[in-house]
């Protein structure tokens, strides 16, 4: 057994819920020695719709990993998402006051409890807070102003906020089955650190984590972390859509959107049709490939223009040298990268795991999320915030029932 | 309160139908017109002040549900129109969108007004999805217009108001909802300019707030009664699928709220209120309040707000499937299948959401995106080979 204790990251996902457990090598890699998936029930987008089923799969997926990786799980760090959760820049102003007028880390330590202290309606709860840019002065856009003159600091802090009762139902399933909740981490954040190279975030990037329930959207732009969000809509809706379109059942058209569904019509094969065969309760049916390819145009296409509303909004699309990255299950539907590329005008590549060794099914785009969490707990529990990260701070307010970090 | 005269007109049936409402309910708003191509229908509307416009092109009829026929009805009767303006300071266009008349006409009438002088602002419904894509495809062409012409615009789309109806509900009912809605937020609009305010607000305020985001105003009336009548306002807000559920309010950039009690109103609740609405929205939110005191609100709470839900220059709900940025292929094998003869198109009467049906929606600008998006932007399936 190593020195440092094994981590677990947990996610209650819309459609899988999963369980990863790392464990941090000498030289700050990460090896993967356990991992549990199991089919979720009594989510949808991303909330907790039915907390006993959703726990039966916490409890499988958990069991899985156990026996898988040979540890006892008591403590999880648990991924979360939801339309619920939103992300504000809000500003942080102090007067520089000694004599020399000299920015010490003094003034940096308070600049950033003023940019953090965002007022938030009571029931909203901070998940992160992540230092963008300084200013000193007139001067903007600084990175590192310790050593400085300025009569006055500022810091752009970049507060991703949640609704604190939706958080805890998912803490809940997971206490509910006896394990403790060690942190909580914005799945989007996580999907990010887990897929992205040094260079994707140097030259700008924008992630898209494609969830069952959910898709968040999170964007690296000048070292930092830009942008982050979460729409509402996922391969749920894909489904649903599908189901609704060609009047099959739920399950048959899943099936159909895994086997044959695309992003993109498909000229080539506009006139074949598929079969699908009748089972209990479902007496068969032909379905043309071209009606399937329509409707997950349709979604998918609003989907990325609606995560492209929203960053136009922000001012942050511009600068995304790296493109867009799919990370989650989403990031497998058959020319979607195409589509994305064209909606953004950006290159687009599918985002795996990266820096991680040991089991080979962590290396899965739907793994993203999980491995960059097993990273978040590992340099949140290690160092007191200002890790390999490049300046993040961060802290976590929980009420009862969790411990910040 | 010195902003002047108000006038509300109304353009075309829906715009009518909604002032008519206005009338029966309250017979105070004393400043009402009615504009339609359809004589007939203007004879029976009971508003008094009336503009038959198009005598030559439509004679007297409707214009069928064609924007341009609305439009230029409007632009012949140009000198009819132009008595409307020339005694008040502001006026308020209403429309319901997707018709002929006052998706054509509502717009002609909007600059009229403006170039008259006149502060003018437009209100707009959007149709229910259940009106069709052809409807709404249609209405939003109309606003678009319509921006261009006021100088700001409060869009109501009724879809917003669909789970309040009940998708069981018969359409009529669905209609009569709007109407009784958008005539509440009339009228609370024009108390507005007559009111004696404790804590003064007004029409300057509006246009301040407009000018800043003349894109997306969002507008809905509240009125309680009872012991609990902060609290139980305060949840209105919070419930409203006019505001999305009080998301309208908490991503608002600028928000106006008007309180009206009755001489029993303490300043204490006045200030729990604001409160109470103010921690719902942003912390950087610009807001502006008013409170009034009005023997008619006796044991009574009244609320007014108005929010700017987003920056300037955003354009209203997404127009998909706009063939400009279609690929060859979808257009193709979208040709090829609406030209199958046999199974048809689906039907849009029944806005599906299946496994979805019985979650909080999800909104993003005002559309309900839970419903399939095929339907939502019209798409043709064959559906059967």
């Amino acid at each position: 057994m190593p020195s440092i204790p094994p981590i677990v990251a947990l996610e209650i996902g819309t459609t899988y819920t999963r369980a990863l457990v790392g464990e941090a090598r000498e030289d700050g890699g990460l090896v993967v020695t356990g991992v549990g998936e199991e089919r979720s029930a009594g989510v949808r987008k991303g909330l907790i719709v039915a907390m006993e089923q959703a726990a039966e799969a916490v409890r499988r997926a958990l069991e899985r990993a156990e026996e898988h990786s040979g540890v006892d799980i008591a403590r999880v760090h648990l991924a979360v998402s939801g339309g619920h959760i939103r992300a504000q820049v809000n500003r942080g102003i102090v007067q520089v006051m000694n004599e020399e007028r000299e920015i010490t880390r003094e003034e940096m330590r308070d600049v950033a409890a003023a940019a953090r202290n965002v007022s938030l309606p009571p029931e909203r709860l901070t998940l992160h807070s992540i230092a963008q840019h300084y200013y000193v002065d007139d001067q903007e856009g600084v990175v590192n102003p310790e050593g400085m003159e300025g009569s006055r600091l500022e810091l752009d802090m970049l507060i991703i906020h949640a609704e604190g009762a939706l958080l805890r139902n998912t803490m809940r399933v997971a206490q509910g089955v006896g394990v403790e909740v060690a942190d909580v981490a914005f799945s989007g954040l996580c999907a990010a650190l887990g897929a992205l190279t040094p260079e994707q975030k140097a030259g700008g990037v924008l992630v898209l984590n494609l969830g069952g329930g959910t898709t968040e959207y999170l964007v690296y732009a000048n070292q930092t972390v830009a942008a982050a969000g979460v729409i509402a809509v996922g391969g749920d809706h894909v489904t649903n859509d599908i189901a609704l379109g060609l009047r099959i059942p739920h399950a048959q058209a899943e099936r159909l959107k895994i086997e044959h569904g695309a992003a993109e019509p498909d000229l080539e094969r506009r006139h074949q049709t598929i079969s699908l065969p009748a089972e209990s309760g479902f007496p068969g049916r032909t379905v043309r490939l071209s009606d399937l390819h329509l409707i997950m145009h349709a979604r998918w296409r609003e989907l990325l223009r609606i995560v492209k509303k929203e960053l136009e909004r922000r001012g942050v699309i511009i600068r995304l040298g790296a493109g867009v990255v799919l990370t989650g299950g989403g990031a497998h539907t058959r020319r979607l990268p195409e589509l994305v590329s064209r909606e953004f005008n950006m290159p687009c590549v599918i985002g795996r795991p990266r820096g991680v060794s040991g089991l080979a099914v962590a290396g899965e785009s739907e793994y993203a999320t999980l491995v960059g969490l097993l990273r978040y707990a590992q340099i949140s529990g290690g160092r007191s915030g200002r890790g390999g990260l490049g300046g993040w701070i961060w802290r976590i307010l929980m009420g009862q029932g969790a411990r910040g970090g | 309160m010195n902003s002047g005269r108000v006038r509300f007109v109304g353009v075309g049936g829906g715009g009518i139908r909604i002032l008519s409402r206005l009338y029966e309910r309250w017979r105070d708003v004393p400043d009402l017109a009615a504009v339609h191509t359809n004589a007939a229908l203007l004879e029976r509307c009971g508003i008094e002040r009336r503009v038959a416009i198009g005598a030559t092109t439509t004679d007297g009829l409707s214009t069928g549900g064609d924007p341009e026929l609305g439009r230029r009805a409007a632009e012949e009767s140009i000198a009819d129109l132009s008595g409307l303006w020339p005694d008040v300071r502001w006026s308020c266009v209403v429309a319901a969108l997707g018709g002929g008349t006052g998706g054509g006409a509502a717009p002609v009438v909007c600059r009229l007004s403006r170039e008259a002088g006149v502060w003018t602002l437009a209100i707009c419904t959007l149709p229910f999805f259940f009106e069709g894509a052809g409807r709404r495809r249609r209405a939003e062409e109309c606003l678009r217009r319509i921006r261009a012409a006021a100088d700001a615009v409060i869009v109501i789309p009724n879809q917003r108001l669909f789970e309040w109806v009940g998708a069981e509900a018969p359409a009529t009912r669905a209609f009569e909802m709007v109407d009784d809605v958008v005539s509440t937020a009339l009228r609370s609009l024009w108390r507005l300019t007559t009111q004696r305010w404790l804590i003064h607000v007004d029409l300057a305020d509006l246009r301040r707030m407009a000018r800043g985001a003349e894109s997306a105003l969002t507008l809905a009336a509240f009125e309680v009664a009872g012991d609990n009548r902060v609290a139980d306002l305060i949840a209105r807000v919070r419930e409203s699928p006019l505001l999305e559920q009080g998301h309208v309010v908490s991503s608002a950039r600028g928000l106006l709220l008007a309180a009206v009690g009755g001489p029993d109103l303490t300043l204490s609740e006045v200030d729990r209120l604001f409160h109470g609405i103010g921690d719902m929205a942003r912390s950087d939110v610009e807001l502006h309040i008013g409170a009034a005191i009005d023997p008619e609100y006796e044991g009574r709470l009244g609320l007014t707000l108005l929010a700017t839900e987003r920056l300037p220059s955003e354009p209203p709900p997404a127009v998909a499937g706009d063939a400009a940025t279609e690929t060859s292929a979808e257009q193709k094998i979208k040709k090829e299948t609406a030209q199958t003869p046999v199974q048809g198109r689906l039907s849009l009467e029944t806005p599906g959401k299946g496994r979805f049906k019985d979650m909080e929606p999800t909104y993003f600008e005002g559309e309900d995106i839970d419903v399939p998006a095929f339907m939502r932007q019209g798409i043709r399936l064959s559906r059967e080979p």
